[in-house]
């Protein structure tokens, strides 16, 4: 490991400072990504801000809606009583991703800035445009299964590992961002980026933006939602695909709908035409599966992953079938 | 009774072979090459050998003369060597991806890793070939057939060849096994200790401490003697631990240039690419049989794949030709060399392999027939072995089919697939025959009656998880006609009396029966037994 600098502010200002300042400091929380990138020399961070001591961590009720602190564990959120009763579809995710162990350790904020588990990304004896820009894609023409199937481009096909983050695209988080100029709120839909031509940026937060929050706002999706992960071992590995969906039915009618894909793309993939194909439909097989079709339009597969292709809208209908039934 | 190393081991007092703590202990990690074929070209050290505490960096360029990596006189990147294991750090060939080809140590493992980041290679680059499809294209008979036609991987054949392509009912189907990796819990670590200049220690995970001393010996031009290894615990092994693997050559290599007791052990991307692996394998099955049931004929194909440098061959064929009485039958076995680590055994190794592909086929055989599946199998059951002609020692196959049968509810089972559901569950009722030999091999166990009034049994023999040390202690106090609580069974260490390795399920028949014969003869060898009380026997001991 590199020789590196470590901080722990206690202040969010001083945080935020330490990292704008300094184009070589990284924020750390949970460590439980940012560390293992940096065993294997993928991530060589000068300076570490651990922002454990900042006060983030609160899981409140705001007027309409909640809010979850960043620096809240993922294993707290998925327990928490109001994510629970209104936002089961959250807790889902949550506890469908890693372990118990990393669960402890992880927090919001870095769930959703975790980096891809492109194996090529954490190679360092191969081409990446994402670790080293210009030196290109070994993904492209590689053993490239676990591979985005939307939105990629020629410099990058990695795809966005996060379980929790398809819930909250799919459930209209937004995310609070304080920053060297400011405040700002964030759609969780705008947090992360598709790959174009700037593959090495994940999302679009600016040089030393602190994530302190997610807001949730109230909906109706208490009762029929599902977190559908497929995996190929039980427990404790990426999706190959997850669809995360919430219904809101009314004698058997879909009043409306929220879906999302994991695994697919370097985002969380939200399918708002899927979403609008479902409106007043039936609750039926049938209609999941036209807007499944629907969801489909436009993915493209590589060498390896054309499996997703029907993977993918398998498990938006079996998530939507189970969320229907529940 | 409880496992007799079980409290050890769930409270960590085990001690393993990573976990031995010498004086003046260094820390190896290796470099691996990042092509699968070529030559180096050039090799950049100077930022590693600069990097904080690091003793020495390793490579060809500067690595000592290993006096038993003698040049095999054949070009190891033709595919059709007999070959050998790699010679670490011999020259500038790599044969396949992480290949080491440098190790750097250091006092302590963090700098020793950091600096082999630092060591910078370039190559020459040559075609390599991993794609199995491929080289199944240029599959070859094993060098052991070629020279020995009565060898077990020689092509065989009774009755009339391929007969099984003229009959009227008949199967012809490929099967497919893809590499598998044995990853055991533990991975593969060693601690190498020079104690002298002709002198070797090695804390070592094998499945066998003589193998390994045998081929530490020869690789050091050393007597047998001067070697000794070290594997009390093992942390599961599978197969993957009855081989040297390149890890130890260069750990070895490493302990005589630094001149230090120098640990190594693999990270677990490594277990991948160092130390064996089940090998991807091809085989095609073509059966022929009579309407009422009868095969007529089996031809059984395999190619398995190995490395370029090493001809692995696995016995995949071996019960076909002994399972069913079938009158024509014809087996060949082939290897298709890749530029890849070698493979090796892994648990339930050809014989599991090759039971996949004689018992799908005779799945697909009875379908074809409309035959229940273990009738089918009842009407080939074979009394003798119909490949040697000799009457079976024992075997109550049929017994097993019927018990298994009344156990799992064989009879409600429906001949067309699909047939039975519960819920959205399509429900399927299926078997398979598997055989292992009986295996067996020398063994030397001593037993020693101690004053305190218990029995130290010692062999060299290791426990890679069965539980070897608990049924050698229940095997002599049976003996001995003693409690266990009075035996205490010491294993996994070369100087002890000598056992073959942990393999082909052999060491309880085996290791068992000569704990059992050392036990009778120190019996024997007492004036009386059970000994008399401890005191009365230590104060005889001291005026003898």
């Amino acid at each position: 490991m590199n020789q590196f600098q470590y901080v722990r502010p206690t202040k969010p200002q001083a945080a935020i400072d330490a990292v704008a300042k300094d184009a070589n400091a990284k924020f750390i929380a949970g460590g439980t990504n940012l560390v293992d990138l940096m065993k294997r020399g993928v991530m060589t961070p000068q300076k570490l801000v651990d922002i454990n001591r900042l006060p983030l961590a609160k899981i409140e009720t705001m007027g309409a809606g909640l809010r979850i602190g960043a620096l809240a564990l993922n294993s707290a959120v998925a327990d928490d009583k109001h994510v629970r009763a209104q936002h089961p579809l959250l807790a889902l995710a949550l506890n469908a991703g890693a372990s118990p162990q990393l669960r402890n350790m992880a927090t919001v904020g870095g769930n959703m800035l975790q980096r891809t588990r492109c194996s090529y990304f954490y190679d360092l004896s191969m081409p990446c445009n994402k670790r080293e820009p210009g030196t290109g894609c070994a993904a492209l023409e590689g053993v490239n299964r676990m591979h985005a199937i939307f939105g990629a481009s020629e410099q990058c096909i990695a795809v966005h590992p996060s379980d929790m983050s398809v819930a909250l695209v799919a459930l209209d988080a937004t995310v609070l961002v304080s920053g060297p100029k400011g405040d700002r709120r964030i759609a969780f839909a705008d947090l992360h980026r598709l790959p174009g031509t700037t593959p090495q940026r994940d999302t679009n937060l600016e040089p030393g933006e602190l994530i302190t929050a997610v807001d949730l706002p109230t909906n109706a999706f208490t009762r029929h939602v599902h977190y559908q992960k497929v995996r190929e071992r039980a427990s404790y590995a990426f999706a190959l695909v997850s669809a995360a969906v919430a219904l809101d039915i009314e004698n058997n009618t879909i009043k409306a709908a929220r879906l999302a894909l994991g695994g697919v793309a370097h985002k969380p993939w939200r399918l708002a035409a899927a979403e609008q194909a479902l409106i007043g439909k039936p609750a039926t097989e049938d209609s999941f599966r036209q807007a499944a079709a629907v969801a489909m339009q436009g993915a493209k597969a590589f060498k390896y992953n054309a499996y997703k292709l029907k993977l993918a809208p398998n498990a938006l209908v079996q998530a939507l079938k189970t969320a229907a039934a529940a | 009774m409880n496992r007799v190393d079980g409290h050890q081991k769930v409270t960590g007092a085990a001690t393993y072979s990573a976990e031995y703590d010498l004086p003046g202990i260094c820390y190896g990690v290796l470099v691996g090459s990042t092509i699968a074929k070529g030559r180096i070209t050039s090799l950049d050290t100077k930022a590693a050998e600069r990097a904080p505490g690091v003793l020495a960096v390793i490579t060809h360029l500067n690595s000592p003369k290993v006096p038993g990596f003698k040049p095999t006189g054949k070009d190891p990147s033709q595919p059709q060597t007999v070959g050998g294991p790699l010679k670490v750090f011999h020259d500038d060939k790599v044969l396949f991806n992480d290949q080491p080809i440098a190790i750097v140590v250091a006092d302590t493992l963090e700098r020793a890793k950091h600096a082999a980041r630092l060591v910078k290679a370039s190559y020459a680059k040559e075609t390599h070939q991993t794609n199995m499809a491929a080289a199944a294209a240029q599959a070859f008979l094993p060098t052991q057939a070629k020279k020995n036609p009565k060898s077990p991987m020689a092509d065989y054949q009774r009755g009339q060849a391929d007969a099984y392509r003229t009959g009227a009912l008949k199967i012809e189907q490929e099967y497919v096994i893809p590499t598998e990796m044995h990853h055991p819990m533990e991975m593969q670590s060693i601690t190498a200790h020079w104690e002298a200049a002709d002198r070797l220690t090695l804390y070592d995970k094998t499945q066998g401490t003589m193998g390994t001393r045998r081929d530490f010996a020869k690789e050091w031009n050393l007597p047998e003697e001067s070697v000794k290894v070290i594997a009390t615990f093992v942390g599961g092994a599978f197969g993957n631990a009855l081989h040297s693997w390149p890890h130890e050559s260069a750990a070895v290599i490493a302990a005589k240039v630094v001149n230090r007791p120098v640990k190594l052990m693999l990270t677990r991307e490594q277990m991948f690419t160092l130390v064996g692996y089940r090998p991807y394998t091809w085989q095609k099955l073509g059966m022929s049989a009579t309407p009422d049931g009868k095969i007529t004929a089996i031809t059984h194909e395999s190619i398995g794949q190995t490395s370029s440098y090493e001809e692995f061959t696995e016995s995949t064929l071996a019960q076909t030709r002994m399972m069913y009485a079938s009158p024509n039958l014809t087996t060949r076995y082939r290897l298709a060399a890749l530029d890849v680590s070698s493979p090796i055994w892994m648990r339930g190794p050809g014989e599991a392999t090759g039971a996949f592909a004689l018992e799908s086929a005779m799945d697909e055989m009875a379908y074809l027939l409309k035959l229940d599946p273990l009738e089918f199998r009842l009407r080939n059951y074979t009394d003798q072995d119909p490949e040697k002609n000799r009457p079976w020692s024992t075997k109550f196959l049929k017994e097993c089919y019927q018990l298994g049968a009344e156990r799992i509810g064989w009879s409600k089972r429906q001949l067309q697939p699909g047939a039975l559901r519960d819920g959205e569950w399509l429900i399927g009722y299926g078997m398979g025959v598997g055989t292992f030999g009986a295996h067996r091999g020398a063994a030397h166990v001593s037993a020693q009656l101690r004053p305190d009034g218990t029995v130290l049994l010692r062999c060299a023999t290791t426990d890679i998880g069965p539980g070897t040390g608990t049924a050698m202690t229940q095997i002599a106090a049976d003996a001995l006609g003693l409690p266990p609580s009075k035996i205490v069974f010491e294993l996994g260490n070369s100087d002890y009396p000598q056992a073959g390795s942990q393999g082909g399920s052999s060491t309880v028949n085996t290791v068992g029966q000569a704990a059992q014969d050392a036990c009778l003869a120190l019996k024997e060898s007492c004036a009386s037994w059970p000994p008399p009380a401890p005191q009365l026997l230590a104060r005889r001991r001291r005026k003898t």
